[in-house]
């Protein structure tokens, strides 16, 4: 009877549970798993390209267990490297959950958004599905450690990636950068007007 | 048995815990209920509609006082933040709501942007087609004064213009349960507040 009894009190918490655990799923990461970063020095690197230039040719590492590369996108599409410093820290893990309500934005500029940060990829990965996934690429730029930040000129000294932003058209030509002051988050209006711009 | 029992109360304790639905802020501190909320002043792009609906003698910016109702319902919300996407259809269904009471005239729902520029709320006023006015705070100066919170974050705001006082009648952080609940929880609030 006991035994009985208790299977049935399991269902019911089961029943009960599962609606909050679903819905904790698909919400943003609660704050007790965010590293408290405090304030930082707003730009510590400095930049070895400007708009004109072609961008340096990457292939990295993704989360989705393949690579992306600049020459996949040449003659093709437009490219937004979206580059945000750390992992699991208050304002990335609140920017690119915005960019998942533009997707139509990055479509009708023919522009693939390409997430990267200088984690490696299981950590990016563990990330992105704690925010409840994103429709972009993301990419690890961990090893050789920022190899592309450096490129770019936006290692900071500590190893992390500047927040930052470039805009790499359909030549590869760097037509858009936004090194952005670490601790808060790029207006994503410009970035979208240079998008469209280039069409 | 009673160390099973008391596991699984725990366990379902956890749970609601994680379904709050909250992009949280460690620094809020929301203001308290009873308390003045200052006469904010709201900037952004608002439409004719709008400006008329909320009684607006011109373009936005305009202090929170000029709002002609009894009772406005301020959600601080972000382009940014999940569980404000999430919100928006049903903020929009809460709006409905005060519209289908006959309510339109002494309720106000307004949305500010926190940390959103105006082509940010552009952004998720297009998306879900939001029916109700909102504003931007792209540098967080309402969110300084009005604690740092989290998003979403509901303050429902008892007005008084007679008193020049606009006082907090109830807060909410996370989603509504519903618009119909937090609806009448709201009215009761500002009724109880009087």
């Amino acid at each position: 009877m006991t035994r009985h009894l208790l299977a049935h009190l399991i269902l019911a918490v089961a029943l009960a549970l599962a609606p909050s655990l679903a819905l904790a799923q698909e919400a943003g990461i609660p704050s007790e798993r965010i590293f408290e970063t405090g304030q930082l020095k707003p730009i510590d690197s400095a930049l070895k390209v400007k708009i004109g230039d072609p961008a340096p040719d990457f292939s990295l590492p993704t989360t989705d267990g393949g690579r992306v590369a600049l020459a996949d996108f040449l003659g093709k599409q437009n490219v937004v490297l979206s580059f945000v410093p750390a992992a699991w820290t208050p304002v990335c893990s609140g920017q690119w959950p915005g960019y998942n309500i533009v997707q139509d934005m990055f479509t009708q500029a023919q522009t693939a958004l390409i997430g990267v940060s200088v984690d490696n990829v299981p950590t990016l990965h563990a990330w992105v599905q704690e925010m409840g996934g994103v429709w972009f690429t993301v990419a690890s730029d961990f090893f050789p450690h920022g190899k592309l930040a450096d490129a770019l000129g936006i290692l900071r000294s500590t190893g992390e990636a500047e927040r930052s932003l470039f805009l790499i058209d359909k030549q590869g030509i760097i037509r858009y950068i936004d090194v952005h002051d670490i601790n808060s988050r790029p207006d994503l209006g410009p970035l979208i007007k240079a998008m469209q711009a280039l069409k | 048995m009673r160390a099973v029992l008391l596991f699984l109360f725990s366990l379902m304790l956890t749970g609601n815990a994680l379904a709050m639905e909250a992009s949280d802020n460690a620094a809020s501190h929301p203001l308290p209920v009873g308390s003045s909320m200052p006469d904010l002043l709201l900037r952004g792009e608002l439409s004719a509609e709008h400006r008329t609906h909320l009684g607006f003698a011109g373009p936005a910016p305009r202090h929170l006082s000029e709002i002609s109702a009894k009772t406005v319902i301020l959600v601080a919300f972000s382009m940014y933040c999940p569980h404000c996407q999430r919100e928006a259809p049903v903020l929009n269904e809460l709006n409905a709501l005060i519209q289908s009471r006959g309510l339109a005239d002494e309720v106000k729902l307004i949305g500010v942007g926190i940390g959103n520029s105006d082509f940010e709320v552009q952004v998720f006023r297009d998306k879900y087609a939001t029916t109700f006015p909102l504003f931007s705070d792209p540098d967080f100066t309402i969110n300084k004064e009005i604690g740092e919170v989290g998003t979403p974050f509901f303050y429902v705001l008892a007005m008084n213009p007679e008193k020049k006082e606009i006082r907090v009648a109830k807060t909410l952080l996370g989603r509504m349960d519903t618009a119909e609940t937090f609806l009448k929880e709201a009215l009761h609030a500002c009724e109880k507040g009087k």
